[in-house]
């Protein structure tokens, strides 16, 4: 996968919207950072960003992938993505 | 024998869909799985799969038009001279024989056999469940025809136009006025032991998402499992027990409601029924659900704990006899608890039978 960088943005840039439309704040969230935990997403908000990704990045989320270790941080989603690209 | 590939509904409002893209034309093999067609509504768009192999020998719809969900969108045969029933010259048009437990059915909904798509020697009972899910709610129920009291006239005000979506909101509601005895009932109990419960699981499998709600869902099906009448209905002085637990779960994505609905809730193990129910959500999240997806529903459960509502007095979608509403409120007199109501028909249902599903859910150990 190209250009990590603006893929990690990208990520960041969602889960701030998100955050935002919480009343939350998620710019200092870290790539290694719980996204539930230091970013304020709730449930509704965290399957929200996982159809994104799967549209953003064209790849299929599966049962198994619903975890942590798969998508609670951005590094783990960058991890994930490239593993099923 | 031809098979219809049925309009699907793309979301429990909607009757009609619009027919945006044909991916087939007549004479052309399709195989199973293969995307065959394009519908949308106000609120989504969704593809249509073909569920076999088969040749297209009649296309019946055009592209922009309106199209009614559950019926056949185009036929699918052996071969270019397997016709639809309908269509075959060479013998009379088979006559629907239907069970004797679906003209019993036929009779309790008002409709006759010719009425009902079906595809196979004789029209089953799944053919008309099928099709009964994809009708709107007035000929589920018959509406009584007691006059309006009031009269626009004698009220005033503006008439508003309202969405299909609304519409179908409204008839969808009527139900529980028109054809059941709704009362209702709640229990206030302390969130910590699903706080607990709620915990260990989601560490336990590394859950990306807080599973507190499939829980309470999953402990509903086995409430009712245990008490199989609140997985039925009462019509016309008669009760009937579905055949198995399809539990409805509401999921509201931006400013629409949507039920999902996780067919035979039953049979699967704790894990299968979290596992589908977070499918479902995410489907519903995508607007891609399909009709099996989002209708059927035996039994629903709806909480509103993520708006700090303190107390949510669910309505009884058709043919249903309960309904549990959840609310978690975070202030007020029953702040950091959960609060479980459960409005039921009446008529089938005793206080007692409620009051004993109530408690099963204030308990999430089995």
């Amino acid at each position: 996968m190209q250009d990590t960088t603006s893929h990690r943005k990208a990520i960041k840039d969602k889960i701030v919207n998100l955050a935002q439309a919480l009343g939350k704040d998620a710019t200092g969230l870290a790539d290694d950072e719980l996204i539930s935990e230091y970013g304020g997403l709730d449930s509704a908000s965290l399957l929200e960003l996982v159809i994104w990704v799967e549209d953003y990045f064209d790849i299929v989320i599966d049962a198994d992938d619903m975890t942590i270790e798969a998508l609670g941080t951005i590094s783990n989603i960058i991890d994930t993505v490239t593993k099923k690209s | 024998m031809a098979k219809p590939v049925i309009v699907p509904r793309v979301n429990n409002n909607d009757d009609q869909v619009t027919l945006v893209r044909l991916a087939v034309k007549l004479g052309e093999k399709v195989s199973a799985n293969a995307v065959v067609a394009e519908i949308e509504t106000e609120k989504a768009a969704v593809d249509v799969v073909a569920d076999c192999d088969g040749i297209v020998v009649e296309i019946c719809a055009e592209i922009g038009g309106q199209v009614p969900v559950g019926s056949p969108l185009f036929w699918l045969g052996e071969s270019i001279d397997d016709l639809p029933p309908a269509r075959r010259n060479d013998e009379p048009s088979p006559k629907a024989e239907p069970t004797a437990k679906v003209r019993m059915l036929l009779r309790q909904h008002g409709l006759t056999a010719d009425e009902i798509p079906f595809s196979g020697e004789r029209l089953t009972e799944a053919d008309l469940r099928a099709f009964l899910a994809s009708r709107p709610v007035d000929r589920l129920v018959p509406i009584d025809d007691v006059k309006r009291k009031r009269s626009p006239q004698m009220v005033g005000g503006t008439r508003v136009d309202l969405t299909p979506h609304a519409r179908a909101m409204m008839k969808s509601v009527a139900q529980q006025r028109i054809a059941v005895a709704p009362t209702y009932m709640e229990i206030v109990t302390s969130s910590a032991p699903w706080d607990e419960v709620a915990d260990n699981y989601k560490k336990e499998r590394g859950l990306l998402v807080e599973p507190r709600l499939a829980l309470m869902a999953h402990r509903l099906v086995e409430a009712v499992s245990a008490n199989p009448l609140s997985n039925g209905y009462a019509v016309d002085g008669d009760v009937y027990l579905h055949d198995c637990i399809n539990l409805g779960f509401t999921v509201q994505v931006g400013v629409d409601l949507f039920l999902v609905v996780v067919r035979d809730a039953g049979a699967l193990s704790r894990n299968q029924f979290v596992d589908k129910l977070s499918h479902l959500q995410r489907r519903a999240f995508a607007r891609r659900l399909t009709a099996e997806e989002s209708s059927g529903a035996t039994v629903v459960f709806s909480s509103m704990a993520r708006w700090n509502i303190s107390c949510h007095i669910p309505v009884l979608a058709p043919n249903t006899g309960l309904a549990i509403g959840h609310a978690a409120p975070s202030s007020g007199p029953t702040q950091g608890n959960d609060v479980f109501g459960a409005t039921y028909d009446h008529g089938l249902l005793t206080g007692f039978a409620v009051a004993e599903i109530l408690q099963a859910l204030s308990n999430p150990q089995t």
